[in-house]
């Protein structure tokens, strides 16, 4: 009696392999496209990220990194769909951590920790590209799941340089303390100079316009 | 003895070999980005790419890299030794993955640092790899097992003529 040694003509560890690899790719998938349709907002263009204390928007073709949460912090980073701005959200939940941070470097007020810390990127960017400048464009207020925050837009030439020539980046701070919920820190920035008007008006109404601040300080 | 010897010496040189092979396959694929590549293209085209915010989404992409890094890694490097080492299947192609994911984890570390997950970072691709390694060294050595088996059936057949 010869018995059939093969699955669907190969060899059985060969059709293992391939049975195994493919069930391994699909499911992986699958719990992405699954999770991503738990978590899409009504339209389906926008995926909807809540955390203990807030929730946004963003849109799903977004490049995001994965969110970070402890008992003190909460971090968000996001990439737009075209590579070329970045999105962060920083979310200090101790009260110890934001005194020190705000006495510690003499901060007074939401525009003075925006203006402070657009300071200390530039100081980073400009270790690695000496001729780096930095201009502060605009202050002004900004409402913030009603809110009233402090932003600074600012202009960094020559920020930094690749192969492919030297950039400059143009973004914009936000800063919210809020005496119950914590300090917001939001960032958005561009290395594409010429795009910054559509880029900042697409994170404002697709992203920050989303923002909803929840729930107190523990 | 002399021969002896030899023998052993060709076959952990080849396992070495099934170990390089491996860690080039991981190089290759993980350390180079391919994968990401090819999975980064994959998800923006269906719109799915924010969905990695969330730690389920990781794990979704987690098992990807399973599929595609670690298991073909260890599937290459089984099918070289078992190409090349003919005896004692079951006990030497245990090495050649585990040799190769400890150099490729090895270069990790030193280029990005301490792993804060042992058990995904370091024992499940280990297996991952240790059974594609089977599988490759296998799927080269099946129709030895084919033949065998035709041997002892017209042997058989032999002594009742």
């Amino acid at each position: 009696m010869i018995f059939k040694r093969k699955i669907f003509g190969l060899r059985p560890p060969l059709a293992i392999f391939i049975i195994s690899m493919l069930i391994l790719s699909l499911s992986g998938y699958l719990i992405i496209h699954l999770t991503l349709m738990k978590n899409l907002s009504e339209d389906g263009k926008f995926i909807t990220v809540k955390t203990e204390t807030f929730r946004f928007n963003f849109p799903r073709n977004w490049y995001a990194y994965p969110l970070y949460e402890n008992e003190t912090l909460c971090l968000i980073y996001l990439v737009n769909a075209e590579s070329d701005s970045v999105a962060i959200i920083l979310y200090y939940k101790s009260w110890k951590q934001i005194f020190s941070l705000i006495k510690g470097n003499n901060l007074t007020d939401n525009l003075s920790i925006a203006i402070s810390e657009v300071n200390r990127f530039f100081i980073i960017l400009r270790e690695r590209s000496q001729n780096a400048t930095l201009h502060f464009i605009e202050n002004g207020t900004i409402l913030i799941s009603g809110y009233n925050a402090s932003y600074t837009i600012f202009n960094i030439q020559r920020a930094f340089t690749t192969n492919e020539g030297t950039y400059n980046i143009t973004g914009v701070f936000i800063s919210l303390l809020m005496a119950n919920n914590g300090l917001f820190k939001i960032v958005f920035y561009t290395w594409k100079d010429e795009f910054w008007e559509d880029r900042y008006k697409t994170f404002k109404l697709e992203m920050l316009d989303s923002l909803v601040i929840k729930y107190g300080v523990k | 003895m002399g021969l002896n010897e030899k023998i052993n010496l060709s076959v952990l040189l080849h396992i070495f070999i099934g170990g390089f092979v491996c860690f080039g396959v991981i190089f290759v694929s993980k350390g180079l980005g391919l994968v990401w590549m090819f999975i980064g293209w994959l998800l923006k085209s269906t719109d799915c790419i924010g969905a990695l915010i969330f730690k389920e989404a990781q794990i979704g992409y987690y098992l990807i890299t399973l599929g595609l890094i670690y298991l073909p890694s260890g599937f290459l490097s089984g099918l070289y030794a078992g190409h090349k080492i003919k005896d004692n299947l079951k006990v030497n192609l245990i090495f050649p993955g585990i040799i190769g994911f400890i150099f490729s984890a090895l270069l990790e570390y030193f280029y990005v640092g301490p792993k804060a997950d042992y058990l995904m970072e370091l024992l499940i691709p280990i297996l991952v790899i240790s059974a594609g390694t089977y599988l490759g060294g296998y799927t080269i050595n099946w129709h030895a097992e084919e033949k065998l088996e035709e041997e002892k059936i017209s042997l058989l057949f032999k002594g009742e003529d």
